[in-house]
């Protein structure tokens, strides 16, 4: 979930400070191979609130909860190298929505799948990274395993320091090739359909970070994304997606250092994102955190506040029919309607020597009044609210 | 301020300047076919020095760290230029585990280094307690020190006035030359032929000898030693470098010399390490600047391993 942040060496923390001093500091170095070896465990409760029992058809209102083990290794594996690894393990368990339509009454009604699922899901991501005096090459392979859907994907990227590292271009391609096979296929022709079917996506990435000035960065990325096969949800019922979808995200990071004395260092962090895609899907989504950073001799402490919002409109063939025209795409998927959704969310981290502990909550609500902007008047109850706790370690040596 | 008869053409293009501040010899060698504008770099780097020597010198009263010294306990004002002076002691503080300390120059007060005699236990213990940076409360615009602490900014002023020299020169447009503060080195650039400059690294044991001369093409050198201030007693170095927690020199490195981006960051690495003892050769291999650094037992380790010239 989040990236371990490497400690800084003496050397960068003191180049950083005689940098902003305006002085000249020959040599600025590019991203440096990290030198230390990082063991981590993460444990998250991702826990979804029940769903409206006055909208949902036949009283079932549980919805999923997820929990996660996280483990990860991060280690220099040759003079150059270095290699970040990371195994998860997700226990899932819950009912999830069939199909919502619209009743002569005008109201939505979820349809639940009856039976709580249970799954299980392994995942393996190992990525090597190469470090040069200027920039950076890395590859990443990852493989997926549920019950009922196999993923593999690889990807490499890359990225060049210019300008005396001033400003950081950044770049990559990422593949991933997913397998279904639903589970009781007895159940809909759906399922059978989807029984061996694939799906592949493509990514590219670009980006560029520029340092503003010594207090401020701002990073600006591009991704466009392919996938194509199987894109419907065979538990869903009448859920007939295109069989291909492309996807453009903007991305914009501004970062703000404010720097309080010593021993407290305050940052402002406001990301930006657009994004569409030819069902046409558009989001745009806005979030900002203030991390506050106290730091002694042997042990910090940061404590970050966040604040995200969240919007989009509805895809082309969101429907709320109670049985459509089986010729024309069609899904009743609440996150493929118009909502809005707020998150807000706490985290923190206590570090002492090479010892790291971290807490993070978040809360998000998701409705279709939040979306401030376009067609609201269909009620969506398959939306979802949700809270996340995630309690970690980690240590490095 | 800098008199012609001490700026002498070496060689073609080649001029060395010096005058005496900070209380040592500071040396200018500027690779420049102008005449003119190397007399206006050598006056405009000898004024800033002496400006840096009015604000921070420890023995000048009304010097801007004297003040805050004498006012120790009150919240005193500071200017953009001292808190970043301060907060890079802090993050030297930091970065050291707390062993490179600037509150801890109250130790010399128990260290005559002029007379082979060891402090009496008693004497040094109230000094002791006197420090700690993580007492200081600094601010942007103000900073607060206990009553009784007291700030000496020995250990980074005179990196500091070589790094500001060097900016001075490069503003000048001055892109060839080394700066020379007493030992602590900023290469402004290679020499006009494209060459390094040599610089010397003294032989702890012989300090007029040179033990090898690093090629620099650019960035700062400063050394740490025990042979700067000391003395011997019952066959033991006893060095001006203190360890804070202690109050007794460190006595595993006989020199630590580092080459790193400005002489600043050079000179903080290489008093860290000596203040590190056994512990700083894996230190200094993580910070990936090029050292040299000598026991007092006359072993050798350096990084990277490129030949230097004997």
């Amino acid at each position: 979930m989040s990236q371990q942040q490497k400690p800084l060496t003496a050397f960068a923390v003191l180049s950083a400070a005689a940098a902003s001093m305006a002085l000249p500091v020959a040599d600025a170095q590019a991203e440096a191979r990290p030198d230390e070896r990082v063991i981590s465990y993460r444990n998250s409760q991702y826990q979804e609130d029940d769903a409206p029992a006055s909208r949902t058809f036949n009283g079932v209102t549980d919805r999923y909860s997820v929990n996660v083990h996280q483990l990860g290794f991060d280690t220099p594996i040759a003079d150059d190298w270095y290699l970040t690894s990371e195994l998860q393990y997700e226990t899932m368990s819950g009912a999830s929505p069939m199909q919502t339509y619209e009743n002569s009454d005008g109201q939505s009604v979820l349809v639940m799948s009856g039976a709580s699922i249970d799954d299980t899901r392994i995942d393996l991501k190992l990525a090597p990274t190469r470090y040069f005096e200027q920039g950076t090459v890395g590859g990443s392979v990852a493989i997926s395993s549920e019950n009922d859907y196999q993923s593999l994907a690889a990807g490499v990227n890359g990225s060049l320091a210019l300008f005396n590292d001033m400003a950081t271009l950044q770049g990559g391609v990422s593949l991933a090739h997913d397998t279904l096979s639903p589970t009781d296929p007895e159940l809909s022709t759906a399922r059978q359909q989807a029984d061996g079917a694939t799906k592949t996506t493509v990514s590219l990435f670009q980006g560029v970070s520029l340092v503003l000035n010594k207090d401020s960065a701002l990073n600006l990325g591009l991704v466009a994304t392919h996938s194509s096969g199987y894109l419907s949800d065979p538990y869903k019922t009448d859920d007939r997606r295109p069989d291909s979808r492309a996807m453009l995200a903007l991305s914009s990071r501004y970062r703000h250092y404010l720097r309080w004395g010593p021993g407290q260092e305050n940052g402002w962090h406001l990301d930006a994102r657009w994004y569409q895609d030819d069902w046409s899907v558009r989001s745009q989504t806005l979030t900002t955190r203030l991390v506050s950073r106290w730091t002694g001799v042997h042990w910090r402490f940061e404590l970050t506040p966040m604040l995200r919002y969240y919007r989009q409109s509805q895809a082309a063939f969101y429907g709320l029919e109670q049985t459509p025209d089986a010729n024309n795409p069609h899904s009743s998927d609440a996150r493929l309607s118009t909502y809005g959704a707020l998150a807000l969310g706490l985290s923190s981290e206590l570090g002492w020597k090479a010892w790291s502990l971290s807490l993070d909550y978040q809360t998000y609500d998701a409705s279709e009044g939040l979306a401030l902007v376009g067609d609201t008047d269909k009620e969506t109850p398959g939306l979802v609210d949700y809270q996340l706790f995630s309690l970690g370690v980690s240590y490095q040596y | 301020m800098v008199t012609r008869e001490v700026i002498q053409e070496v060689a073609e293009g080649l001029w060395r300047c010096h005058f005496t501040a900070l209380g040592g010899p500071c040396e200018l060698h500027l690779g420049c076919d102008d005449r003119r504008l190397t007399q206006q770099a050598a006056a405009a780097v000898e004024a800033e020095t002496r400006r840096i020597e009015a604000k921070y010198s420890r023995y000048q009263p009304d010097s801007v760290l004297s003040q805050l010294n004498a006012r120790a306990g009150l919240a005193c004002p500071i200017d953009a230029e001292t808190h970043q002076l301060l907060n890079f002691a802090w993050l030297c503080f930091q970065q050291s585990d707390g062993l490179f300390d600037i509150s801890s120059g109250v130790l010399q007060q128990a260290w005559d280094f002029r007379q082979p005699r060891l402090p009496e236990p008693q004497t040094l213990q109230p000094l002791l307690r006197r420090i700690g940076l993580e007492r200081m409360q600094l601010q942007s615009d103000q900073v607060q020190i206990p009553a009784d602490m007291e700030l000496d900014l020995g250990g980074l002023g005179k990196e500091y006035a070589v790094d500001r020299a060097a900016a001075v020169c490069q503003q000048l447009g001055i892109r060839s030359g080394l700066i020379d503060f007493g030992g602590d080195i900023q290469v402004l650039g290679p020499k006009a032929d494209g060459s390094p400059w040599l610089v010397a690294v003294r032989n702890p044991a012989q300090p007029d000898q040179p033990l090898a001369g690093l090629p620099v093409y650019q960035g700062g050198v400063a050394s740490s030693g025990n042979y700067e201030r000391g003395f011997d007693l019952d066959g033991r170095r006893y060095c001006h470098i203190l360890n804070p927690r202690t109050g007794y020199p460190v006595d595993y490195w006989a020199s630590v010399t580092v080459v790193s981006g400005s002489a600043l960051l050079a000179g903080c690495l290489s008093t860290i390490a000596m203040l590190k003892q056994a512990t700083a050769l894996a230190w200094l291999q993580q910070q990936k600047q090029a050292f040299l650094a000598v026991t007092t037992d006359g072993r050798q380790h350096r990084w990277p391993d490129q030949p230097s010239v004997e």
